[in-house]
């Protein structure tokens, strides 16, 4: 593969993006008719849906708990998402590594106690693949668990950031995140600027890490109000439908 | 079977202990347990013992076909295994949530991070390449499988001589260990775990 220049000499990267500009984000809630709650997210174009069932029976009894309820994430990717059409197994590793990620995201975040014996469920989808899929994954379930009603403490917002040659950049695409760089996912809760997930693939200087760090928490507030007005767009529309 | 938590009192004493400074076991907060490791008769058998959790790796090579789109490429495998020797709460076939983390933390930590040159493992480009198969078995758990399963990943890999080869044309000839003094593999850096907790919210 010929080395594609990931950053242009003006400082614009491969798809026409400055360093800290976040992709176009489009976001729903309410697509499924069946799941408590849903949520389909964009961005750019890594498309993401997510489905939560819940409060419901736990399925197996041994795994209840008697003061809290307990999550499971299962994370499905198309096989039509890349670019070459390939067939994950189940149990790939990379897949339930991530939905482990996504659940122990949300384990601290959703108020479990109100829920006891009883389990969510988390299903994503993803459509189309493009870079950032954790980063989609984690924003997808927060905007389904509030379309579910499931009480939680406070959104959680994600962001990729990377180093992409000279600069910092946020949300990473496909074809920069295949390269060498580095790739740093972080969940943060908004209103407090607590982080709840850090990741981190390939290496990266620790002098970079500061600046890295703090890119993907501005990214993660400018997703927060993205979220925030979709979210609070579709209540007042619930709320008109109600009034009438 | 699941693991059991421990009981209130436990958790109770603990967290207490910590409030005043003091580990259950006596060390400071950013002490390390005696770290012990113990080479095998054959290269590349190492295991580690950290405190009360010792991790067995093992390293083994073969010569393999290289994939048609990386034929400059050997292969480097991780295999860990958490049987139920380490702890009841492993179970033998089923992948728990941990067992996945682990192995994919060291997956990413050596090979993601090229720890391991893998094309210093070509033979004849396109036809022959070594793959590096490094068995991790976890033989007792007493917490922070992660940084002994990384310490013995590693140790493993520098320890390891894989067989001399000769390239003469089209011609390869792999040498036996007693033809030829074995060749180290080419490693770049040394990549250690560690792993922090945060308790009573910082």
């Amino acid at each position: 593969m010929s080395r594609a220049e990931l950053l242009s000499p003006e400082g614009l990267r491969i798809d026409g993006r400055r360093p800290a500009e976040l992709r176009k984000i489009t976001s729903t809630t309410c697509v499924l008719s069946q799941a408590d709650g849903s949520a389909y997210l964009e961005h750019g174009n890594t498309k993401v849906l997510a489905a939560v069932y819940g409060p419901r029976e736990a399925r197996h009894r041994a795994l209840v708990l008697h003061d809290r309820a307990i999550l499971n994430v299962e994370l499905n990717v198309a096989p039509f998402s890349t670019g070459e059409r390939r067939r994950r197994s189940k149990n790939d590793k990379r897949l339930l590594e991530m939905a482990s990620f996504v659940k122990q995201t949300f384990e601290p975040v959703v108020i479990a106690t109100l829920y006891p014996r009883s389990q969510i469920d988390i299903y994503l989808q993803v459509i189309q693949h493009d870079g950032g899929t954790l980063q989609a994954c984690i924003n997808a379930t927060t905007m389904a668990l509030i379309d579910a009603g499931i009480a939680m403490t406070d959104y959680v917002c994600a962001c990729t950031a990377g180093w992409v040659e000279r600069e910092a950049a946020i949300d990473l695409n496909y074809i920069e995140e295949s390269s060498d760089t580095s790739e740093v996912t972080i969940a943060m809760l908004p209103k407090s600027s607590k982080i709840t997930l850090t990741q981190m693939e390939s290496r990266l200087h620790v002098d970079k890490l500061e600046e890295v760090f703090r890119l993907a928490g501005e990214g993660c507030k400018q997703m927060y109000e993205v979220m925030d007005k979709t979210i609070r767009d579709r209540a007042e529309d619930l709320a008109r439908k109600m009034a009438v | 079977m699941r693991d059991t938590d421990p009981s209130t009192n436990e958790r109770d004493f603990l967290l207490a202990a910590l409030k005043d400074g003091a580990r259950i076991d006596g060390r400071k907060f950013y002490d390390f347990r005696t770290l012990r490791l113990t080479f095998g008769a054959e290269y590349g058998a190492v295991e580690v013992q950290l405190g009360n959790t010792r991790v067995l790796a093992k390293v083994s090579c073969e010569v393999i076909r290289p994939y048609t789109d990386k034929p400059t490429e050997g292969f480097l495998m991780f295999n860990t295994e958490l049987s139920p020797m380490a702890s009841a709460a492993f179970e033998v076939g089923r992948q728990t949530d941990e067992e996945v983390l682990v192995s994919r933390l060291i997956e990413k930590a050596m090979r993601r991070s090229r720890a391991l040159d893998t094309e210093g493992l070509c033979i004849v480009a396109g036809e022959k390449v070594w793959s590096i198969r490094v068995d991790i078995h976890f033989l007792d758990h007493d917490g922070n499988l992660v940084d002994a399963a990384c310490i013995a990943a590693i140790t493993a890999l520098l320890h390891f001589r894989r067989p001399d080869v000769t390239v003469v044309g089209e011609d390869v000839t792999i040498h036996t260990l007693e033809q030829r003094n074995p060749v180290p593999l080419s490693i770049h850096h040394i990549p250690i775990c560690t792993t922090f907790a945060f308790f009573n919210n910082g």
